[in-house]
């Protein structure tokens, strides 16, 4: 290829965690005066390779070449001294230091005796900041500043390093309207400048409105790169979708009549519309979407982890309130985080008595807990979920991704009765394989107990394998509701993508209709 | 980009900067304020208050205080904690006093032993928490326990003598000025100086603040973290020495009392205990209105045992109005 002319490159990068395959050979550079952009799903590997290439994480092979030379090992400084810049997510700006201090972090300008040279750095962040259009002060701190002004900071930090290449993390996951479309500005104006520009994002609309090439990921591995002019909507959407997902054999239970939970407009936001949705029982609801589109916002409503602003909640036809997680398990709701390190487990404390928390009324006498019978609900959950190790006191942070998350789901879930309405947030983020299929098992097994379940999730394979129905989100509101035999990859993407103004058949023209694609 | 329009930019500090400063430095404005209350008070309500001398003596007063509140502040700052700072000041000051033994000639020895003191104890805390990677709280907890019973095992009544030239500083003065109090307003300058004007000063408050931001940014995180403590622990021993030329001889109780003393004093001085926010201006307020706390009770004859209700009530009702101020 063209490596030699390429500013950054990557050339067969592997990366695991543990049992997970990050990034499996991935190859790709980035030229001057170019804008490239690595597209994917969620999980497709992006964040990670983004990391190795600013030297944030080493690879576990495979090499990243600076203008033809691989470096070896690429530290964050290395990267910095040899022109590659960075604008991450948050937090990579020190909030409590001002703007002048961050653009200067870890570069300060010196005079003699560690004196610093703080005329020469004022006038270069200033030149940086003035050129990108930044209107912020240099002694502002941090803290004070908006996303957009953020990212301009880093962007400044970029250029007075003079780097070379620049790698976008995602900015429009942070930004949105207006902010966006100045820092878009800004990425076409280096661009001039003859910098290559990495823009990493998942949503589609904008790699035609902003990059010259598009590499899209999936599962670790390149699966297209090529330049954008020319291409449809509908062809990235194609070479996206489409992964495996072993055949499991289809539940023979039907949703029932009766409606378990139902949701009348709940209030999520000021600027959303309201949200409406009836879950049966014994039914698996997808709820599909982009990260940020609403999805956790609507569980966390659900749960009470944070209570939704106005709306009727009905619980078997009766109205119930939702002010706290307490009030959510009392109404028979469980919800499972996402984040199942920090809010699903007590990492410290064993298997046992994670299990035995969720059920602590129901193990203790006069408020003693009774540790025999934790041990005989713990056991009894690890036997059912097949959690492994089999050894109850355990501590949880001993386990794996997908072990753990076997015990968030068997604390709920081992309780008697079984909570009715079972809300999953990414139940298999971050597990390996083995364990997701044991995870869609407890699904089923939950179902055939007379559950309702709310499944979110990023996979679509998996929402289409899982599902009964599919709700689709988009920036907060429900655009549509595929019914079994409607699924596929491509529609839900495409509402996800495009919002409601697009649905309908996903293969005509989808390209033509980018402008309607903020989101 | 054009230089012109950034130079012109720049130009001089303008006036409504100033209420740009005040916010950024409420915290510290606050203890001063507080710090000005007392002084106040202090002044109407007693007659012995109102002279120079009195006044002189208290600022001295303050001084040990204060300069173990500026070596925890280094720690915090960088989001760490020193539990050891009291016990590495009682080292160092027997150690001092035993080498001195009342003798001039042996001043300099003294001093550098006992500063020596302070350079292990932090390198020794900088390893564990850095590269051994135990919490600060464990890891200088311990160093505490360990110091301390040393100093008991080698004495467990005040040993040694200091010299006479050494414990001068103290009461000498240079055009009516105490030398003491000349000495500590060099060393606040050089605190401040180190932590907004170097480089290592910037780095240790990006360490504390987002350590993760600053890794990224090509700091060295965990050796600034370990020059912190180093940092700490080297003006803790100076703290020992300063407590001193006060106490002429060297007691193994006098860093019994400091943790808790320096830990309220830099929380009323602003710095946030989860690091990376606080300024040395206001480390310095805090360990005056301690000071001063007490001297103000002594004036006003109210029970000495009531301080530490006020000092307590302070603290929280600060920290409820630094809370508000975040939430804004």
């Amino acid at each position: 290829m063209q490596a030699e002319r390429a500013l950054v490159a990557a050339r067969g990068i592997h990366k695991h965690y543990g049992g997970i395959t990050a990034l499996a050979g991935v190859s790709l550079e980035v030229l001057e005066g170019e804008i490239h952009a690595l597209v994917g799903e969620n999980g497709a590997g992006k964040s990670t390779l983004v990391k190795i290439m600013t030297g944030a994480q080493k690879p576990d092979s495979g090499d990243v070449l600076v203008r033809g030379k691989a470096v070896s090992p690429l530290t964050p400084e290395k990267a910095r001294e040899l022109g590659i810049g960075a604008v991450y997510q948050e937090p990579s700006l020190v909030p409590a230091l001002t703007v002048l201090d961050n653009v200067f972090l870890g570069s300060e300008r010196r005079r003699m005796m560690g004196f610093l040279d703080q005329r020469t750095m004022s006038l270069e962040a200033r030149a940086a900041l003035d050129k990108i259009g930044a209107h912020v002060r240099l002694d502002s701190e941090v803290s004070g500043l908006s996303v957009a002004d953020r990212q301009l900071v880093e962007i400044a930090r970029a250029l007075v390093l003079k780097a070379s290449v620049l790698i976008f993390d995602e900015p429009s996951a942070v930004l949105s309207g207006r902010e966006l479309a100045r820092i878009f500005d800004v990425i076409r104006e280096l661009r001039q400048a003859g910098l290559g520009i990495l823009y990493i994002s998942h949503r589609l609309a904008e790699i035609f409105e902003l990059a010259d090439r598009t590499t899209v990921l999936k599962d670790g591995r390149v699966v297209a790169s090529r330049p954008v002019y020319g291409l449809s909507m509908a062809d990235l959407i194609r070479s996206m979708v489409g992964r495996d997902i072993r055949q499991r054999p289809a539940r023979t239970l039907k949703p029932a009549d009766s409606i378990a939970l139902e949701v009348r407009d709940l209030e999520l936001g000021t600027d959303r519309e309201p949200i409406n949705l009836k879950l049966h029982s014994r039914e698996v609801l997808g709820l599909a979407g982009l990260v940020g589109s609403g999805r956790s916002r609507l569980a966390n409503a659900l749960g009470g982890v944070r209570p939704a602003s106005a709306g009727t909640v009905l619980r078997n036809g009766a109205p119930i309130q939702l002010k706290s997680p307490a009030a959510a398990v009392r109404a028979g709701i469980a919800v499972i985080p996402e984040d199942r390190k920090r809010e699903g487990l007590i990492l410290e404390h064993s298997v046992r008595e994670n299990v035995g928390l969720a059920s602590l009324k129901e193990v203790s006498t006069m408020g003693f807990v009774g540790v025999g019978e934790e041990k005989r609900l713990s056991s009894e959950a690890v036997r059912v979920f097949g959690i492994r190790p089999k050894d109850t006191e355990r501590s949880a942070w001993t386990l794996s991704g997908g072990n753990q998350q076997k015990v968030v789901l068997g604390k709920w879930l081992i309780r008697s009765p079984s909570p009715e309405v079972v809300i999953l947030d990414e139940p298999t983020r971050g597990v390996d394989v083995g364990a997701k299929y044991e995870i869609y098992q407890l699904i089923d097994e939950l179902v055939e107990r007379g559950s309702a379940v709310l499944l979110i999730s990023s996979e679509l394979p998996e929402v289409i394998a899982m599902s009964d129905r599919i709700l689709v989100m988009s920036a907060g509101q429900i655009v549509g509701e595929l019914k079994a035999g409607e699924f596929s990859e491509e529609r839900i993407l495409h509402l996800a993508v495009l919002g409601r103004q697009s649905y309908g058949d996903p293969g005509d023209g989808a390209a033509g209709q980018r402008s309607e694609g903020q989101i | 980009m054009s230089t012109r329009s950034a130079t012109a930019r720049l130009g001089l500090p303008q006036l409504a900067e100033s209420s740009y400063w005040v916010r950024r430095h409420a915290r510290a404005l606050l203890a001063w304020m507080l710090f000005a209350l007392l002084f106040l008070m202090s002044t109407a309500l007693s007659d012995t208050f109102r002279s120079p001398d009195v006044v002189l003596e208290t600022f001295k007063g303050t001084t040990f205080v204060g300069m173990a509140a500026a070596a925890e502040f280094f720690v915090v700052i960088g989001g760490g904690i020193d539990l050891s700072i009291g016990s590495v000041a009682t080292l160092s000051g027997m150690a001092a006093a035993v080498i001195m033994g009342g003798r001039n000639g042996n001043i300099a020895l003294a001093i550098v032993v006992s500063l020596g003191i302070g350079v292990v104890v932090g390198a020794i805390n900088g390893l564990l928490v850095n590269w051994v990677k135990i919490s600060p709280f464990v890891a200088t907890f311990g160093m505490l326990y360990i110091l301390q019973g040393i100093a008991y095992t080698y004495s467990a009544n005040p040993i040694g003598q200091a010299a006479p030239g050494f414990y001068a500083i103290y009461v000498s003065t240079v055009a009516g000025v105490p030398v003491l109090l000349l000495t500590m307003g060099i060393f606040w300058i050089l605190c401040w100086y180190v932590a907004r004007q170097t480089a290592f000063g910037k780095h240790l408050y990006a360490v504390g603040g987002e350590r993760e931001a600053a890794r990224l940014a090509g700091v060295r995180t965990s050796r600034v973290s370990f020059a912190s403590y180093v940092i700490c622990s080297v003006i803790a021993a100076a703290a020992g020495l300063l407590e001193l030329t006060q106490s002429y001889v060297g007691s193994p109780d006098i860093g019994a009392t400091l943790l808790l003393t320096t830990i309220t004093a830099v929380v009323i001085g602003g710095v946030s205990l989860f690091g990376g926010e606080g300024s040395v201006l206001g480390v310095l307020g805090g360990a005056l209105v301690l000071g001063f706390l007490s001297e103000f009770f002594v004036s006003v004859q109210v029970d000495a045992f009531y301080q530490e209700l006020i000092e307590g009530l302070i603290i929280l009702a600060l920290l409820g109005i630094y809370r508000q101020r975040l939430k804004t």
